[in-house]
């Protein structure tokens, strides 16, 4: 028999949240026991997605860890999960930066511990089904629950504006998700289907199909964030909490794009070509002008976070160039985006601990008293430049090359994005750690030991370790997900080309016959 | 129709043992002298019981017709039967110890409770229009009672009052229905009047439209809906919380199971034509209750706009006069009846500790004070917004199914953007339960613990919720059978 990992995965965390909840709420160490539980759990559950890891099969395109059990009988939707090439990786991510969240928020959440643990774990649930989940009802589900946890964690331990930043999170990306709803509603009644690859080898009417990709992709639009559907990101990302941010920055936004290359290309090849002109624009626009905002911020987090939806932006832009170069580079630069700027709102996360502040104007001078600190700092803003050598690079270089190949005006402006995140990052860099110490910070002047604690230590260092070895090997991220990357592109040179249609023709299947593999070489 | 001299008592089991239970209780209440209160709950919560092994030891497999063809017992009899009985068991629950708080200790209210519960199963047996409304009247009156019981409370005698005007007048258009119906048909009988609808040669059915059409309305007044909705929100103001928990979730479940068996059985053949009145009527209750919620401060007035818009995404499902339209909305009026009782039980809890709660700001910090009743409370509210993950979103999922099977395009975007509407204002009602401080005075430094019994109430209809969803398939095969049963059979 065998084991059903992915369950277990999701369910480890549900486990977490009954234990959790069952301790005494009123006893001193509440909040420790909160925390230290939180923390066993996550590191159990990354423990046990590196096995699955280790037991992925790195040469099949196909679904692994697939398990289907009938939900709604007769109805054709089914508890469908599975990992492929382009899931895998986002699930590791996800459980990396879990336990790190736990230890990000080990002294900065002392009131309210246990529910904080419990709305971790929840979304550790939600997010590991939402990645691996094949059925589209059961995706949706997941692909909206996150923003229950994700509210109550900005609302309750958020910072000033708290209030006005968790309802818009929430409001906006339901309205995104609910066209969504509606697309997915009809695309199963049209079909019978919610399950994914039954839907693969359903053709749809052309006008129909139009809707259904936008439908999608306006849910995948805000949640990325495409450039007019922006707005929440940068008041949802400065009120969270640490953890929060990690989480929103390092996972939540790559639901959008992850969602674009699992659904809105395979099933609407047509309409994503359609509508590519347009959203190559938003991506551009995005680039260019989201990092010259973050230029102009005062505030830390609203600067990341305005850099991170100029991240996103070559995200899109890779996505919809449709070549393997760049769609690759977009998981990757989504992948690489995780890791970095989890890691800049980590080494915020220290910095507000320490001085209560994300004004700029009131740091300067970090480096004396916390070396280590500004070096792991140097580091991550270097890889969000984009530095080879990181993984940020990999990403931007990718999607550079891969949009050249089809338009050199493209990645000539999407360039551009180099010297403008170098621009506010070094000068982000220049402005906290380096120069003379700030006269008005009467914590930095009077405190000893300001430097990273051992937890903060191991955070950033294993980000820094994981950023710097894929920038120079990136091939085992490569090597998993280029099959996936190289199936979606396939149904996209069959659809788009029409001398390929006969052999599309060969490969479309009947459903009621039982479809052939899939796995047909190109 | 099958003419029999002696009607078959067998089938209305339940009914009979509910009817003995009420006079016991009553008889106990006049000659017992000692306090009888918690004695009156026990026997109605065992008669109950009592009630529920009746009906499930009953054989349900054909369709019975009885008392002279004015009872139908089948499938849908026994679902809507088992749900009022079970929902009516915990709402007695609930109220055993709430109604000493609302002082409401009079030995006749689970009696009351118990009529009512017994208008409820006629209606749901019922098959001629007269023990429709015979089971309606039977279902209201006692809620008037026991709306109007305690005097002492300053609001509830207008409610009442308002509940009762409103209430005359929904019966009124009712019998006008019927009569027009009686007028073209020359009976009451469902079947009969299937048949002569069916078979009518006449072009125009302007006069059973119009009868059709007044007691649509009616319901639609009993039950909330806009534009007729105007009388909710003051009553559900006024009355003691101890009423408005059965009297939001059983009678509208009943009402709409009415609803659906009228549109199935004697009324098919007009439900093209009075399609767009249901259309007007969910589309008048989404977007006037939501409106109209999002600007109350006080909770029971956003609770009852809360209703009006569950009750819109009904009406939208049955315009279609299709099973798989009757079946979604009896999926979705069932997840809500027990949403509902979730609900008010909820707010007991709440009650029972010393917070009642009047306006949103009463919720003001309750995350701190009672996080686990208030972590219930999010619960049904976030189900009842229909947020995924939580239960509620599977009946609005399957309300769009059976909207878009029927090609319907703009009734269903104005569906979801009245959810995201909504969950504006449900989303308020969580930022006062759990981001904001709480402004009482006396705010005790650690939270309060519930007792053990209440909470195994909430966690039990939390779990029916979540068992509901995570395995679907008893319900949806029963809503299925049910309703194949009323058209196909």
């Amino acid at each position: 028999m065998t084991i059903p990992y992915l369950s277990i995965l999701m369910a480890l965390p549900l486990l977490g949240i009954v234990f959790i909840s069952l301790i005494d709420n009123t006893s001193e160490n509440a909040h420790k026991k909160a925390k230290q539980l939180g923390l066993l759990v996550t590191l159990v559950v990354f423990l046990l997605s590196l096995f699955v890891l280790y037991n992925y099969e790195y040469r099949i395109a196909y679904y692994q860890f697939e398990e289907m059990h009938t939900w709604f009988p007769g109805m054709n939707i089914s508890y469908h999960v599975g990992l492929d090439g382009l899931s895998i990786y986002f699930v590791m991510l996800t459980t990396l930066l879990m336990p790190m969240c736990v230890m990000a928020s080990w002294n900065a959440i002392v009131e309210n511990a246990k529910s904080f643990m419990i709305c971790l774990l929840a979304l550790e649930t939600l997010i590991i089904g939402m990645f691996s989940a094949i059925d589209l009802i059961l995706f949706y589900i997941c692909f909206e629950g996150v923003l229950i946890p994700m509210f109550f964690m900005i609302g309750i331990w958020g910072g000033k504006n708290r209030f006005y930043a968790s309802f818009k999170l929430f409001l906006y990306t339901l309205l995104g998700s609910v066209f969504m709803l509606l697309a997915m509603t009809k695309l199963y009644i049209e079909t019978g289907d919610a399950d994914l690859p039954y839907l693969l080898n359903h053709a749809l009417p052309e006008p129909l199909s139009l809707w259904l990709f936008l439908g999608f992709f306006i849910a995948f639009a805000v949640k990325i964030p495409i450039f007019p559907l922006h707005t929440w990101l940068p008041d949802a990302h400065t009120e969270a909490p640490t953890a929060g941010s990690v989480l929103l920055a390092g996972i939540l936004l790559k639901m959008g794009g992850y969602g674009i290359l699992r659904i809105c290309l395979p099933l609407f090849p047509h309409a994503a070509v359609t509508c590519a002109p347009y959203i190559i624009v938003l991506s551009l626009i995005a680039i260019v002008y989201t990092s010259l905002i973050a230029l102009a911020q005062t505030d830390m987090k609203k600067l990341i976070a305005y850099s991170s939806v100029a991240h996103m932006g070559f995200v899109t832009l890779g996505i919809f160039h449709f070549n393997a170069q760049s769609l690759s580079g977009a998981v990757i630069q989504m992948l690489s985006h995780g890791l970095i700027s989890s890691a800049l709102f980590l080494c915020i996360g220290v910095l507000y601990e320490r001085f209560h502040t994300r004004e700029i104007a009131d740091y300067g001078g970090l480096s004396r008293k916390m070396p280590w600190f500004c070096g792991l700092f140097m580091l991550f803003t270097m890889a969000s430049v984009g530095l080879p050598g990181t993984i940020g690079f990999i990403g931007e270089m990718l999607v550079i090359v891969g949009t050249f190949k089809v338009s050199p005006l493209n990645a000539t402006i999407a360039a551009t994005s180099l010297f403008l995140s170098a621009a506010y990052a070094l000068w982000l860099y220049k402005r906290i750690c380096q120069g003379p110490e700030n006269e008005n910070n009467a914590i930095l002047k009077t405190s000893t030991n300001l430097d990273l604690n051992k937890m903060e230590f191991l955070n950033l260092g294993v980000l820094a370790a994981l950023v710097v070895y894929f920038g120079f090997y990136a091939q085992p991220l490569l090597a998993i997900i280029n099959p996936s990357i190289i199936k979606i592109q396939a149904i996209h040179r069959m659809s788009h080309y029409p001398h390929m249609k006969k052999r599309q023709a060969k490969i479309d299947c009947n459903a009621d016959e039982g479809c052939p593999n899939r796995n047909v070489p190109l | 129709m099958i003419l029999q001299a002696i009607p078959n008592f067998m089938l209305v089991l339940p009914e009979i043992v509910l009817a003995i239970g009420v006079f016991t209780i009553l008889m106990c209440g006049v000659f017992l002298k000692t306090k009888t209160n918690r004695l009156a709950f026990f026997l109605a919560r065992a008669f109950v019981v009592v009630a529920i092994a009746a009906l499930i030891s009953g054989s349900h497999a054909k369709q019975i017709h009885t008392f002279n063809g004015q009872w139908v017992s089948d499938y849908y009899n026994f679902l809507l039967q088992f749900l009022i009985l079970t929902s009516a068991l915990f709402v007695l629950w609930v109220s055993s110890k709430s109604s000493i708080n609302d002082r409401l200790e009079a030995f006749e209210y689970p009696a009351l409770i118990m009529m009512s519960v017994i208008g409820g199963l006629i209606c749901s047996g019922a098959n001629d229009l007269l023990i429709t409304f015979v089971g309606l009247e039977l279902m209201t009156l006692p809620l008037f009672i026991m709306m109007a019981m305690n005097k002492k409370h300053t609001a509830a005698p207008e409610a009442a009052l308002k509940y009762f005007t409103i209430g005359a007048i929904a019966s009124c258009l009712f019998l006008f229905g019927v009569s027009f119906i009686y007028g073209y048909t020359g009976t009451t009988n469902f079947n009969t009047i299937h048949n002569l609808l069916e078979s009518t040669q006449d072009a125009n059915t302007y006069i059973p439209l119009i009868g059709v059409s007044l007691i649509i309305v009616s319901l639609a007044l009993k039950v909330a809906a806009a534009p007729v909705h105007m009388w909710a929100p003051d009553v559900y103001q006024g009355t003691p919380l101890t009423v408005t928990l059965f009297f939001a979730s059983i009678p509208k479940l009943v009402i709409i199971s009415v609803l659906i068996l009228l549109m199935s059985i004697p009324f098919i053949r007009m439900a093209p034509l009075v399609s767009p009145l249901f259309l007007t009527l969910s589309g008048l209750s989404l977007v006037l209750g939501a409106m109209a919620a999002l600007k109350q401060t006080n909770f029971r007035r956003l609770v009852a706009y809360a209703s009006t818009v569950n009750m819109g995404f009904v009406f939208l499902v049955m315009s279609s006069g299709t099973q798989m339209g009757f079946r979604a909305a009896l999926y979705f009026i069932v997840f809500y009846s027990i949403s509902t009782i979730l609900l008010f039980a909820t707010l007991l809890q709440f009650s029972n500790r010393g917070h009642e709660i009047h306006t949103i700001d009463d919720l003001k910090g309750m995350g701190r004070i009672h996080p686990f009743t208030a972590l219930v409370l999010a619960f049904t509210l976030l189900s009842m917004a229909g947020i995924p993950p939580f239960p509620g979103f599977i009946p609005k999922l399957s309300v769009l199914f059976s909207a878009f099977h029927h090609n319907m395009t703009y009734m269903p975007l104005l569906a979801v953007l009245v959810t995201v509407i909504s969950a504006a204002y449900y989303l308020k009602i969580l930022k006062n339960l759990f981001f904001l401080d709480p402004e009482n005075i006396n705010v005790p430094s650690r939270a309060l613990k519930v007792e053990l019994v209440q909470k195994m109430i909430l966690l039990a209809l939390m779990g029916i919720l979540v068992g509901l969803v995570v395995f679907p398939k008893f319900l949806i095969a029963a809503t299925t059978k049910a309703t194949a049963i009323l058209l196909y059979l």
